[in-house]
């Protein structure tokens, strides 16, 4: 995608925004957008490729239970849905948000041609270019693109990686600033450690806002500067207030989702964020380190939904799980699941239609021994974007209209 | 040959109205050598100008880099080769020759996030370290020939009858002419003159069979032109020394150069048989590198913020940590954005990215590195006003309106201030940020 191609006017919300925009203060952010319009996207992608076909159950197929011989015993204890399929026996978490009406999933997403390269396919889910092959100059992931357009109508930090060091290509943006936070403080004004801090940091804040002047050099770094701390010291202050009104797991995925709570709940004004939960390559022994990782998957997102309700924010957030692939139909000699290519895609949020959307792929009429995909991937961002009040054809390239699992 | 300067690159001469002093011998460190101590500075004006240029340009001249180079390679890993390159930056005694490599990493932006292969890379930058303070013609043709870049630019699927364009493209458009100085006509014909330089084991091999050894027309020129001509033609094109010359004078003086100084050292880069270090050497003498226009003038990188601190205090760092925190910063070395390299400029300074450079000065200053006797021993000053301007003569060479002199005094007066708290707040005025 690339950064020509779009401007602020993609946003379908904005136009009689206009004047707003553009007296925007660049460091002043949280005024750049009309008020209630702060919805948030959150992508937890399950890297390594899920295994959709243990996820999702579909019980009903007895083709599964012939081609998945031992895999299929997760049968035992699954949630039973409607339509004849059923939730891992670990997604109690999701089932509870499902029955709530705050989760839905969409069957067999993927796209036509996919490879079963974990990095090719990774890249084009990361950039909705379906035709991707390397980087280029102008080379922006689809969130990194949708924080172009919001770093353009004058948010100082619209999206962010949670929980990684670099920055995922996903997120890549043109000019827009993202960065990557694995901790709080790194987002605050710190201060060397040592006697009483609180006077220290209010007397450096001092300074800093007391050095700024001049329309020259000095001047633009004296201003960033005390955007800077303003925003630091206003995160301190709405930080200071956010209490969990979740019990979050211990497990470091869950640690990342809360950190991800306390941004939003906070206000700071970051709408896109991306997290990565990985180990999903589960080419042998699936079932136990599978399991494994749905426990944390559904009890870490259902920490994360169940506190944002709680903060009344639900409504405007919504939470997408995507993956590279799916896995193949039948399951290896190892016990196992190698690269497929359809797989789920979870969705959470106040805005989901509740339940399970899309036809299931048929486990019969297969792509030699893959799942075909019924819902184009770009169809769910198209219906994000939607929701987010951007113009899916000035990010995707077209309007992608298909299955919309969002009210 | 020696050519007399003339107009804005003649030579500084200092004069009692106009000294080389401990602010301009800070401001020639930070430019060309990544700064330096405060020792360093007031050793500099005791040797003058000229010693002093004349120093950093000899001091490791000879030093053999390659061997460590290897050493670290073996350790595999693209994060140690980062390391490596941050740890010549801080400690490398060559000054210029580090601060050049920067240059042209920037300038050939090649990056590991397509290469994928940390000994191509480590090799890379290993050329500009060996050949980017020589010709401009020896320097082009080995990047040409250079694994990582045929590799990033996909020269090696350029064969005969299917020229892939993206070198020629990128070589005439930002490596050497710029863009309106060639048509789309000569780009197509001048990739097919690398038809060819592909690799074998991660070394350059040229495949004759993939070459195109047919008839082609660039810059209005025919021949049976291979690669090596076409890196001829364009270090000769007449677009070439103006558009390097506005590059190094971007790196080194001003943000935005001036037609009449972008001439005047496009003449002496030519004068110089575009020696590029024969060209900087120039530069950085001239009354325009000493002027007030280029004083302060720009923003500094992430790599001038840290390495530069670091130096300025005289304290001792892991590189690694320094490369971590530079890639926090918006530049992480070995995987520049893309082709272009990094924005630069103003872009380097947001509010989050302010807010990492505050907080690692804070980590720097609260102890994360140990400082020097000497550094130490200034702060260690009775009075506020002493460790107020001890602050401000280690980290900005003294140099700061009354006013703001005023504050930081105010600040070191306080009882619960510690001197961390005065050099974080020092480092942290707008004048930390600029190079």
């Amino acid at each position: 995608m690339s950064l020509k191609k779009i401007d602020r006017r993609a946003f379908l919300g904005t136009a009689a925004a206009a004047p707003l925009i553009s007296t925007a203060p660049v460091t002043g952010f949280l005024n750049w957008l009309p008020e209630g319009d702060d919805r948030t996207l959150i992508v937890l992608e399950l890297d390594g490729g899920n295994d959709g076909l243990n996820t999702i159950l579909p019980l009903a197929d007895r083709e599964w239970r012939r081609v998945r011989p031992q895999l299929s015993s997760v049968r035992n204890g699954s949630h039973k849905l409607k339509g004849g399929f059923a939730l891992h026996p670990s997604l109690d978490g999701v089932h509870r948000l499902m029955k709530d009406g705050l989760a839905a999933a969409v069957h067999g997403v993927g796209f036509k041609g996919a490879t079963k390269s974990h990095f090719k396919n990774r890249d084009i889910w990361h950039t909705a270019d379906v035709k991707f092959t390397g980087m280029k100059a102008d080379t922006t992931g689809w969130l990194g693109g949708v924080a172009d357009l919001l770093a353009k109508s004058g948010a100082a930090v619209p999206g962010l990686s949670v929980g990684s060091l670099k920055v995922p290509l996903i997120l890549k943006s043109h000019s827009a600033v993202v960065p990557s936070v694995n901790r709080i403080e790194d987002y605050q004004l710190l201060i060397a450690p040592g006697g009483s801090e609180k006077v220290r940091r209010e007397e450096l804040v001092e300074i800093v806002k007391g050095t700024k002047g001049g329309d020259d050099l000095r001047g633009f770094l004296g201003e960033v500067a005390k955007g800077a701390v303003d925003n630091a010291e206003r995160l301190r202050a709405s930080l200071a207030g956010y209490k969990a009104k979740a019990t979050y797991p211990n497990t470091a995925l869950a640690r990342k989702l809360q950190l991800l709570s306390r941004i939003v709940v906070s206000g700071f004004g970051t709408r896109l964020f991306h997290v990565n939960f990985s180990g999903f390559d589960t080419h042998a022994t699936q079932a136990p380190a599978h399991a494994a990782l749905l426990r944390q998957f559904s009890g870490g997102v259902e920490a994360l939904v169940r506190d944002l309700k709680a903060h009344g924010k639900i409504d405007d957030v919504l939470i997408m799980v995507p993956s590279e692939f799916g896995r193949r139909a039948a399951q290896n000699h190892s016990r196992g699941t190698d690269h497929g290519k359809a797989g789920p895609v979870f969705l959470f949020g106040g805005a989901v239609k509740p339940g399970l959307h899309g036809k299931h792929p048929s486990l019969t009429d297969l792509d030699d021994g893959d799942l075909k995909p019924g819902c184009d991937f770009r169809e769910l961002y198209a219906a994000a974007l939607r929701w987010l009040k951007v113009s899916p054809k000035a990010v995707l390239g077209s309007e992608f209209r298909g299955v919309n699992p969002l009210a | 040959m020696s050519v007399r300067t003339r107009g804005v690159l003649a030579p500084y001469v200092p004069s009692t109205g106009d000294p080389f002093d401990v602010r301009k011998a800070g401001h020639l460190l930070r430019r060309a050598a990544f700064g330096g101590s405060l020792e360093e500075r007031q050793r500099l004006v005791k040797i003058g100008v000229a010693k002093s240029i004349a120093g950093l340009f000899e001091a490791g001249s000879g030093e053999d880099v390659d061997d460590v180079l290897e050493d670290v390679l073996g350790l595999g890993k693209i994060e140690n080769v980062r390391s490596y390159r941050v740890w010549r930056m801080l400690a490398g005694k060559n000054r210029v020759r580090e601060r050049m490599s920067l240059f042209w990493h920037d300038h050939f932006a090649t990056s590991n996030q397509k290469v994928k292969n940390h000994r191509m890379m480590g090799r890379q930058l290993a050329t500009f370290d060996r050949l980017g303070l020589g010709t401009f013609d020896d320097l082009l043709l080995a990047v040409s020939k250079d694994p990582a870049m045929i590799r990033w630019l996909d020269n090696e699927t350029n064969v005969r009858g299917k020229a892939n364009e993206n070198y020629a493209r990128e070589l005439f458009e930002l490596f050497s002419l710029g863009e309106g100085n060639y048509t789309e006509e000569d780009i197509k014909e001048a990739a097919r003159a690398f038809t060819g330089w592909h690799l074998r084991d991660e070394e350059y091999a040229f495949k004759r069979i993939y070459s195109d050894i047919g008839e082609k027309e660039v810059f209005g020129k025919k021949g049976r032109f291979l690669g090596e001509d076409i890196v001829k033609m364009v270090v000769a094109h007449k677009a070439s020394a103006p558009f390097l010359a506005r590059k190094l004078l971007a790196f080194f003086v001003h943000p935005e150069p001036k037609k009449s100084e972008v001439d005047a050292l496009a003449k002496v880069y030519l004068a110089k048989k575009r020696n590029i270090g024969d060209t900087v050497r120039v530069l950085l003498r001239s009354q325009l590198f000493f002027s007030d226009r280029a004083y302060r003038s720009m923003v500094k990188s992430p790599a001038d913020f840290v390495v530069g601190m670091v130096r300025s205090m005289g304290g001792q760092a892991v590189p690694k940590q320094l490369a971590l925190a530079m890639t926090k910063m918006g530049q992480a070395i070995l995987e520049p954005p893309n082709v272009a390299g990094w924005k630069g400029g103003r872009s380097w300074i947001t509010s989050a990215s302010w807010l990492v450079r505050s907080n690692f000065s804070a980590r720097v200053f609260g102890g994360a590195f140990k400082l020097k006797p000497g550094a130490a021993e200034l702060l260690n000053q009775k009075t506020a006003e002493g460790r107020a301007d001890a602050a401000l003569a280690i980290l900005l060479d003294g140099d700061v309106d009354a006013k703001t002199r005023k504050i930081i005094r105010a600040l070191a007066a306080k009882k619960n201030q510690a001197p961390v708290d005065v050099l974080h707040a020092v480092q942290c005025l707008p004048e930390g940020q600029i190079l």
